[in-house]
């Protein structure tokens, strides 16, 4: 269960999780799921099974090239990750016994975002909102009012991504804290201090929100 | 011996228990009424609602990880206060010894008109007297 968000700002794309996973055991743990590929690209995944991503994970961190541009490394990372799969697969077991998604976005001089799948078919997407994991149906039917916004500046494109994910976290099973930002160029991880700034700015903004509800209903 | 960042989080705290955009604000407010000059103080920036330091955020959490200061669990996602724990009273209690009359006088009076503000009163207040520190603010247009 997993909600992993793309919105593209103006010079530059945010990605944004939820921050809970399931081991193999049915344990809900904290979990890391957007991770750092160069200082152009950062990636994140939404799978049924956390040993698949670490697998994955271990597999793009050893990569002599990972350096290159996604448009270079794109058929490498199609073949690795039904590699991965296969690696971990169990023979006697016919049925597919993970299921993923992985979104790769990157900004050297355009944005470019990178969609594959547990098989490694893969494909690019439009320079738009793009959502991965359970928690979609929810995120895109709050994106849609958004959706006729002109790209957003980078600060406000990451207030967006947090006050989506926090409320689908809110309202979908599974789907939890800690919410993770990131932001491309370059590929940094925001602290959890610039965290809790997006987090009181989207209290903010529910304030604000609630204070008008009440002044119309008063007036 | 001059106070830490954690001793004015403290002594805006002995004033009134407060949630953390009020905190924020208020130790905005104490270095900007200080004509913007106290050493080693927060360094503030104008944020998406105005001034911010993330280092009072940090400080926050040093202060609860440590057991000076406690926030109550709360059920909804809301701006919950924050109180001084008994540790925290006694140290500050300590950081209010060490502490000019004057300074004392700006802390109480900042805590006592923020204290009862609602969020967007608070904002309007700050904006007011730092206009500077609202460029960036996604609520300028809405506070009047």
């Amino acid at each position: 269960m997993t909600l992993i968000l793309v919105i593209p700002s103006k010079k530059g794309l945010v990605m944004a999780s939820d921050g809970q996973a399931t081991t193999p055991g049915g344990i809900k743990i904290t979990y890391k799921k957007i991770h750092k590929l160069n200082d152009y690209c950062i990636w994140g995944a939404a799978s049924d099974n956390v040993l698949l991503v670490e697998r994955v994970e271990e597999r793009i961190a050893a990569l002599s090239e990972k350096d290159k541009s996604l448009q270079t490394l794109c058929s490498t990372l199609c073949d690795l990750i039904p590699g991965c799969v296969e690696e971990l697969s169990i023979p006697q077991q016919p049925s597919q016994p993970y299921a993923a998604q992985f979104v790769f976005v990157e900004y050297r001089d355009n944005p470019r975002i990178l969609f594959a799948r547990e098989n490694g078919s893969a494909d690019w997407r439009p320079n738009t909102i793009f959502a991965i994991g359970s928690g979609v149906p929810f995120a895109q039917a709050l994106l849609r009012k958004y959706q006729f916004l002109e790209k957003l500046d980078l600060e406000l494109a990451k207030v967006l991504a947090y006050k989506i994910v926090a409320e689908t976290i809110e309202v979908t099973e599974g789907v939890g804290p800690p919410i993770d930002v990131w932001q491309l160029p370059p590929a940094e991880n925001l602290t959890k201090e610039q965290l809790t700034g997006l987090e009181d700015t989207c209290t903010g903004l529910r304030e604000a929100e609630i204070e008008m509800f009440l002044k119309a209903v008063k007036s | 011996m001059s106070l830490t960042k954690k001793d004015w989080i403290l002594l805006v705290l002995k004033q009134a228990s407060l949630d953390r955009i009020h905190i924020m604000k208020a130790a905005f407010l104490i270095w900007h009424r200080s004509g913007r000059n106290i050493p080693d103080y927060f360094e503030f920036i104008p944020y998406l609602y105005g001034p911010c330091s993330f280092e009072v955020y940090s400080v926050l959490g040093d202060l609860q990880t440590d057991g000076f200061i406690l926030q109550p669990p709360h059920p909804l996602p809301r701006w919950v206060n924050y109180h001084l724990t008994d540790k925290g009273k006694r140290e500050a209690e300590q950081a209010t010894k060490r502490t000019p009359h004057d300074t004392l006088m700006v802390i109480g009076q900042v805590c006592k008109e923020i204290s009862h503000l609602g969020f967007f009163g608070l904002l309007q207040r700050v904006y007011s007297e730092a206009p500077d520190f609202a460029v960036n603010s996604m609520f300028k247009g809405m506070v009047k």
